[in-house]
């Protein structure tokens, strides 16, 4: 076997132990890799910028534990730049994980800190199950589907933030993080197109080939697919936390496998030019 | 840009609902039609599916080697609108399959993430079993439930995979981030693949790394396929008058909007 | 009595009655019917949790088995019963108990055993990515080549350092996602829409089976 067959076929356990490095060195010693400020951040940044004072934003984490350390920077992130502003918000989760992680975003960006206070700037009302059933449900009687709040098992008319709520189109806007289904298709489908009630989505970065469409369409305001993106919406609210401390890691594990790639390709072309010779 | 606008929930047909339900009620009743013609013999020829027509010689692979088949309906339950139809076609291949390899009196694992479907996947291999006078064979303990939690059930079905070693992985469903995971190891364990969802961003990793993929449709198309059925197949048919509404519309509204007509957009409102 | 029940059209017909309780709504609303189509939804909910004990019971079967035979790696089966079992009490809705998802023992589980394998599963996805890519990407044929090409573009706008040293890679990603790939995605979810449709009209004309016992009676 000639060193160009070998090249083109590396040992599985020497590619996961360089992989392994290419996302563990810069965790540990970050690099200070350059950033650019993209499209997506700054029309994420820019809508919710827009947001009139006493709007009423439906906050929606629908991932679970797996997809934490995706998702978790831009929801610390968005939740940092709405308690900047003058907004009610109100967390429903689709996701039977979601009130668990709002709570650890929830950690990281503390709304009493910004002199928010619960009940009356903002209100957990926990799962709902049933998916888009449960986001049509939602739609049509907010108080009937969460009867109660996650925090404290009180009924959830008795809260100041829910006086003026009882239907969809009494909130401004829908912001969805989200790792799979039920999400962006059932907002679409269940509050878009029925009450027009504007949403915006934060997804992993595999899942933006499946909401483009609905981008370009009109249908999601704007999208925040991924990491990098995140990172970006932390320099632009000036809060930089777990997205920009991993986008060193993203870049070298990228180069990582440009590197891999080109290895291969120039061992199967120089192997073929070495078998024409032979022959 | 963040108005607010009136709930409009009077009695009657809901606002932006209506194109869809005109387009919905046209594709019924086109495949009702071709399903009448099928009755009456007129079954339409539809094309060869290689990942459908694969699944026997993956059986009959697993078979030669001795080795048990592992066939999947993915990871989602029964009820949401996008995935819910899945795990239905994957439940449809199961069927199919477990038909087979009671046949060939092969084992068949089945691993399950959600518990409501189990019951469902577990009579399916049960009837099999029943229907082919092998009642005594089934054990219920190879319709496995492994974990609702996504990355809980996959690291158990990689275990699995590794253990046991299949001949065969047949994984037809709705599958989300485990999806490479699944199927690089399932070519690591040495299994012939076939591997079909309808989730578009999951199709390129079973492109990679399978023997046989199903892409979106295909996988709605297979239980009926498999089936053999003169009226499950006419259905198909259905499909494609579908697809030229679909395609109508597409060329319709382009050519309007380009114009400066927003006609098509205002009836998708409607 | 007991034969009748197990005939087929029974669950054939439950399936068509609950379909269009659920379907009617979606187009037509008539406060009545949509107060039972909630309700049927809420009836969903309990079908769903009383499941989760059936999973319960197929997961003691198949690891109380291993446990019993002390099959090749029974003690991971004693972990996953311990967890399950441990987890499913520290989970009950008893507040008053110190239980339920706000204490602290289960946060405390959640957090640092949840989380923590999760993530070290999904990280998995890195190791696969990189090698399957590695393999994959090859330019043995013109397919091949676009594949190769359009995946290093994909890698070096997905690079946040490429793109802030190289700024056109931004505009190639703009390129890339507006028009073949939303191209590709439309015609892939357009088909399996219509896909999903006809399934529905064979499930409504209780002429697809497949999921019911595999069709047999």
């Amino acid at each position: 076997m000639s060193i160009f067959d070998k090249l083109q076929d590396i040992d599985i356990r020497i590619i996961y132990l360089l992989a392994m490095i290419s996302v563990f060195y810069p965790l540990i010693s970050p690099m200070g890799l350059p950033i650019k400020i993209g499209a997506q951040s700054t029309k994420w940044y820019n809508y919710l910028n827009t947001i009139p004072d006493g709007s009423v934003v439906l906050f929606s984490p629908n991932f679970g534990a797996s997809s934490l350390s995706e998702l978790l920077p831009m929801t610390v992130a968005t939740l940092h730049h709405l308690w900047s502003k003058n907004v009610k918000v109100v967390v429903v989760a689709f996701w039977a994980d979601g009130p668990i992680m709002f709570r650890t975003a929830k950690g990281l960006a503390v709304p009493e800190s910004y002199g928010k206070v619960y009940g009356k700037d903002y209100i957990e009302l926990g799962f709902v199950p049933n998916g888009e059933t449960g986001m049509n449900n939602l739609g049509k009687d907010v108080l009937g589907t969460c009867s109660v709040d996650y925090v404290n098992n009180r009924p959830t008319r008795d809260y100041d933030i829910m006086k003026n709520i009882k239907v969809a189109t009494d909130f401004n806007l829908v912001i969805s993080i989200e790792s799979g289904t039920p999400g962006f298709d059932g907002w679409a489908r269940q509050w878009e197109t029925v009450y027009k009630v504007k949403f915006i989505v934060g997804c992993v970065g595999v899942s933006i080939g499946g909401m483009q469409p609905y981008v370009n369409s009109g249908q999601i305001q704007a999208l925040m697919p991924g990491l990098s993106p995140s990172a970006e919406y932390e320099l632009l609210i000036k809060k930089p936390g777990l997205g920009i401390a991993s986008t060193d890691a993203i870049t070298m594990s990228h180069y990582l496998v440009i590197a891999f790639v080109i290895i291969g390709n120039v061992a199967y072309f120089l192997s073929k030019l070495g078998g024409k010779k032979d022959g | 840009m963040f108005e607010v606008s009136q709930i409009n929930l009077s009695d009657g047909f809901v606002a932006g609902r209506m194109l869809g339900l005109v387009g919905l009620l046209l594709i019924m009743l086109a495949s009702a039609y071709f399903i009448y013609m099928a009755r009456k013999g007129k079954v339409p020829k539809i094309r060869r599916i290689a990942g459908i027509d694969a699944i026997d010689e993956a059986i009959g692979r697993a078979v030669e080697m001795g080795r048990p088949v592992m066939c999947s309906h993915g990871i989602a339950g029964l009820t949401e609108a996008t995935t819910g139809p899945q795990t239905i076609a994957g439940l449809g291949v199961t069927a199919y399959v477990a038909k087979k390899c009671v046949d060939v009196s092969t084992r068949l694992m089945i691993p399950v993430r959600q518990p409501n479907v189990w019951p469902i996947a577990a009579d399916i291999v049960e009837t099999a079993y029943r229907m082919a006078g092998k009642p005594q064979e089934y054990k219920s303990s190879d319709i496995m439930f492994l974990s609702t939690d996504q990355f809980g059930f996959t690291s158990s079905y990689i275990g699995i995979l590794m253990r046991e070693k299949p001949g065969a992985n047949i994984m037809v469903g709705a599958y989300w981030a485990e999806s490479m995971q699944l199927a690089t190891s399932g070519a690591r364990a040495g299994c012939i693949q076939i591997a079909g969802t309808a989730a578009v961003a999951q199709i390129p990793y079973f492109v990679l790394a399978s023997d046989y993929c199903l892409i979106g449709e295909e996988i709605y198309a297979a239980s009926a396929y498999v089936s053999g059925e003169g009226e499950q197949i006419a259905s198909l048919a259905g499909q494609d008058f579908g697809r030229l509404i679909a395609v109508g519309i597409m060329l319709l509204g382009a050519l309007l909007n380009t114009a400066g007509i927003k006609m098509i957009i205002d009836l998708w409102r409607w | 009595m007991s034969s009748l029940l197990k005939r087929i059209e029974i669950p054939i017909f439950l399936t068509i009655v609950c379909c269009l309780l659920q379907v009617v709504p979606y187009y037509f609303y008539w406060k009545p019917l949509d107060d039972f189509a909630t309700r049927e939804a809420q009836w969903m909910n309990l079908i769903v949790a009383t499941a989760t004990f059936i999973g319960l019971i197929s997961l003691v079967q198949v690891h109380g088995a291993n446990v019993q035979k002390r099959s090749k790696g029974w003690y991971f089966s004693v972990v996953t019963l311990v967890c399950a079992v441990s987890f499913a009490i520290i989970g009950l809705p008893l507040p008053e108990y110190g239980l339920g998802s706000l204490s602290y023992w289960y946060l405390f589980l959640y957090n640092n055993g949840q989380v923590a394998l999760s993530q070290a599963q999904f990280s998995l996805l890195a190791f696969f990515m990189t090698s399957g890519v590695y393999r994959a990407f090859r330019a043995r044929n013109l397919e091949s080549g676009l594949v190769l090409g359009a995946g290093i573009l994909t890698v070096c706008y997905n690079a946040p350092a490429i793109v802030a040293t190289y700024p056109f890679f931004a505009d190639i990603r703009g390129l890339l996602n507006d028009i073949p790939n939303l191209a590709l995605n439309r015609a892939v979810t357009i088909g399996a829409a219509l896909g999903a449709i006809i399934l529905a009209v064979r499930t409504l004309l209780g002429i697809e089976r497949g999921y019911l016992r595999g069709g047999g009676d």
